[in-house]
């Protein structure tokens, strides 16, 4: 655990280092110069930070503004240490973010048991952090293949048409389904059928922009949704996809597996439909894409 | 300055032997003396700040507190109870000017003191002076 030590008398810092040091797992970095433990925390994440109150340049009160305004130091606790003795300077401290205070003398054992006690807490906070977007990827996104799982899409896409609508900015919706996928995995088994999906997700990331949303919507059938893109330009992009997967092949262990997407693509047209229903539009796209010979891009009217 | 204020300081011990006890037990003889060894200077240039603002004319009360602020909190740490009862006094609201300088002047005289315990390393009497 990173400690920081903020305090322009330097027996007062190394004091407090030195104490803070006996805490297991705790590395301290001390700063007499508020601007240089500011630029440190900027860089860096503390989990906890000692902060003397009354400093010349730079005081407690604003660095306490300047430390939390960066989003990542949000939830870092802040003891502050101070010789004031008026209530109402530590009722500002608190209410400009101070986690806690020590009045000079400091008191060793206090000082310690107050750092390991909001030391433990931010183990727990970064734990609970940990577990929190753990569980946000698994909510949001498909196990096999990595890409966005069928709510998590609808979702974005319903929020990109939302800002296509706003901003007067062109979306595609394209819906895409392996050929035949049903022969691969009888020929070679569900492990290879779902390699090839994979595969096919990869060949997706590779092929579109980073703020394009991929999403696998069930079995083998996948949605793209393209932000800023009018249709003739996700067309292009679709075929082109197509041509790459049509030309490149899976291999699991000897063998070489081929195979071919069908893709139906429409633009999002806000005074017509919104974007279930251009969804809707794009699959009824993919079903003619499919019905006249598949490996081939069908643009919905 | 009145007399009787410098008598209290002067009745006072330089430091506190309880104060100086906790510190010993908490880090360590030989740490406590390389950090004690560090408060000369950090007085010194306190009351280097202290004097300048006192030659102003009118002293700069802002700056005194200021500066009284920090000697405080350093003298309370190390339980140097007299340069902390110097503080108080300076940082308190009713000091007229001349007073003032006096305190600085005194500060400084107890400047040797401290450096003094600092060489000593300041024995379990927690008297150095």
């Amino acid at each position: 655990m990173k400690v920081v030590v903020v305090d322009d008398a330097l027996p007062n810092a190394m004091l407090a280092e030195r104490l803070l040091s006996q805490i297991d797992f705790v590395e301290v970095s001390v700063f007499t110069h508020p601007q240089e433990a500011l630029d440190w925390c900027a860089a860096e994440t503390p989990d906890l930070v000692i902060l003397d109150y009354l400093m010349p340049d730079i005081d407690g009160r604003e660095f306490l503004q300047r430390f939390t305004a960066l989003e990542k130091n949000r939830h870092v606790p802040i003891i502050v240490v101070t010789a004031d003795e008026h209530q109402r300077t530590l009722h500002e401290m608190l209410e400009a973010g101070a986690t806690d205070f020590i009045r000079k003398p400091v008191d060793p054992v206090e000082l310690i048991a107050r750092s390991r006690n909001l030391l433990r807490l931010r183990e727990y906070q970064k734990e609970l952090n940990q577990t929190v977007d753990r569980l946000h990827v698994m909510a949001t996104t498909d196990a096999l293949t990595g890409v966005a799982n069928r709510r998590h899409f609808l979702e974005r896409a319903t929020v990109e048409a939302a800002r296509s609508r706003r901003f007067s900015e062109p979306l595609s919706i394209a819906m895409l389904d392996a050929d035949h996928f049903k022969g691969i995995n009888d020929a070679y088994g569900h492990a290879a059928g779902d390699r090839v999906l994979a595969d096919l997700a990869d060949a997706c990331r590779d092929a579109l922009r980073s703020h394009d949303i991929v999403g696998r919507i069930g079995g083998e059938e996948f949605g793209i949704c393209m932000p800023q893109t009018p249709l003739d330009k996700a067309e292009l992009v679709c075929n082109r996809l197509r041509e790459t997967i049509e030309k490149h092949s899976v291999r699991i262990d000897a063998v070489s597996i081929q195979y071919t997407v069908s893709i139906g693509v429409a633009a999002y047209r806000p005074d017509q439909y919104d974007a279930q229903g251009v969804i809707s539009r794009a699959d009824a796209a993919l079903y003619q894409a499919k019905e006249s010979g598949r490996n081939r891009v069908v643009v919905a009217g | 300055m009145p007399n009787d204020l410098i008598r209290d300081l002067d009745a006072l011990p330089l430091l506190d032997k309880a104060t100086t006890a906790v510190l010993r037990e908490s880090i360590g003889d030989e740490k406590y003396a390389e950090l004690f060894a560090t408060l000369p200077a950090e007085v010194s240039r306190l009351c280097d700040a202290l004097s300048s603002y006192c030659t102003l004319s009118p002293i700069d009360r802002d700056g005194i507190r200021a500066a009284a602020h920090a000697l405080k909190g350093v003298a309370a740490n190390y339980g140097v109870v007299r340069l902390e009862a110097v503080a108080r006094a300076l940082g308190g609201p009713t000091s007229t000017e001349g007073e003032m300088r006096d305190l600085v002047a005194y500060l400084k005289n107890q400047l040797a003191l401290l450096e003094t315990a600092a060489l000593d390393a300041p024995d379990d009497a927690g008297r150095v002076a």
